[in-house]
């Protein structure tokens, strides 16, 4: 595997990444828990997300042939940079699917961390479910 | 008040018994009980049914409906215990790997200490148990533009976090888990 920090860094701020969110969890008020947006020692503090020309409805069918999700929701690399976070294109990884990213947590605070997935969860709530779509 | 004969159906050979009826709005659970002295126009939460003349109880179906001749009794546990503890247990299901390469489903550990507090855990209104890809589950809400946590971890200690929504701030603390932990942290912190 490549070290992460030799992948190149997403800088278009528009590009909405793709990420799944797992029925368990979503709150019971409807929206996707922080914890959803957030990456935690067994990832290697990387947030997997695809890439926004995978489409959404893709990533949840490739996603869901393997794992359960409750939809795919966006984040893009300009909320992603708002929160002081990285996203590189680790494609190249083989053990990766085409079109993958990732969301650098690495040396972030554990509370921090925290505090940065839950805005990222906001803007992905704001943004709404992509697929199935909500509409 | 309604009457009908479809408690029928819920009740079997006694439903041509009742007349009268009431809508009943929950599921059925086996409970400790004692008898009413008489029966509520509406039957909420956890029912049974123990009938004139009759020494046996009856378990009711949500959306079913008895007698109001039928003396009823309400289980003390709340909608919010029992919706707590079916929720343990559905994450009792998660299997390691289930958000992905590396993820380690919710600790037996930590699942059986939730268990243990469920009624302590229903006491936050609108509180979501949360598990996450290390094996620990959190109680998460918010209230008041604060974001609050308590996480249980393998390892038994317990993390919280307050999280302010409209600034930076945060106060985080780990400490052993213990009941008077949790307790405390939700005392002071919970929806009135």
């Amino acid at each position: 595997m490549t070290e992460p920090d030799s992948y190149p860094l997403l800088t278009d701020t528009d590009e909405v990444l793709l990420r799944q969110v797992h029925p368990d969890q979503m709150q019971v008020t409807g929206v996707p828990d922080s914890s959803a947006f957030m990456a935690k020692q067994p990832h290697n503090y990387l947030l997997s997300t695809r890439r926004a020309a995978v489409g959404a409805q893709r990533a949840y069918e490739d996603w869901t042939v393997d794992h359960d999700s409750a939809g795919t929701y966006g984040i893009s690399v300009g909320e992603i940079d708002a929160q002081g976070l990285s996203a590189f294109d680790d494609s190249d990884d083989p053990a990766m699917p085409e079109g993958h990213a990732s969301v650098d947590f690495r040396g972030i605070s554990e509370s921090q961390s925290k505090k940065r997935a839950r805005r990222l969860r906001d803007a992905a709530v704001a943004r709404g479910r992509l697929h199935p779509s909500d509409t | 008040m309604n009457t009908t004969l479809t408690v029928g159906a819920a009740l079997g050979t006694v439903g041509l018994l009742l007349m009268p009826t009431t809508t009943v709005e929950s599921e059925p659970v086996e409970i400790d009980w004692a008898l009413h002295g008489e029966a509520p126009s509406t039957v909420r939460n956890e029912t049974v049914f123990h009938l004139p003349g009759r020494t046996s109880m009856l378990v009711a179906q949500r959306n079913t409906y008895v007698s109001s001749n039928a003396v009823v009794k309400t289980d003390h546990k709340s909608e919010e215990v029992r919706a707590m503890s079916k929720r343990i247990n559905h994450l009792r299901t998660l299997s390691d790997g289930w958000v992905g390469r590396g993820s380690i489903a919710p600790s037996s550990v930590v699942l059986s200490w939730l268990e243990a507090h469920t009624e302590l855990l229903s006491t936050v209104r609108g509180a979501s148990l949360i598990p996450l890809e290390d094996g620990s589950v959190a109680l998460r809400w918010e209230h008041e533009n604060l974001d609050f946590t308590a996480e249980v971890r393998p390892n038994m200690t317990l993390y919280t976090l307050i999280d302010d929504i409209d600034s930076d701030d945060l106060e985080e603390h780990v400490e052993p888990l213990t009941d008077q932990a949790l307790s405390r942290f939700l005392a002071t912190h919970s929806p009135v």
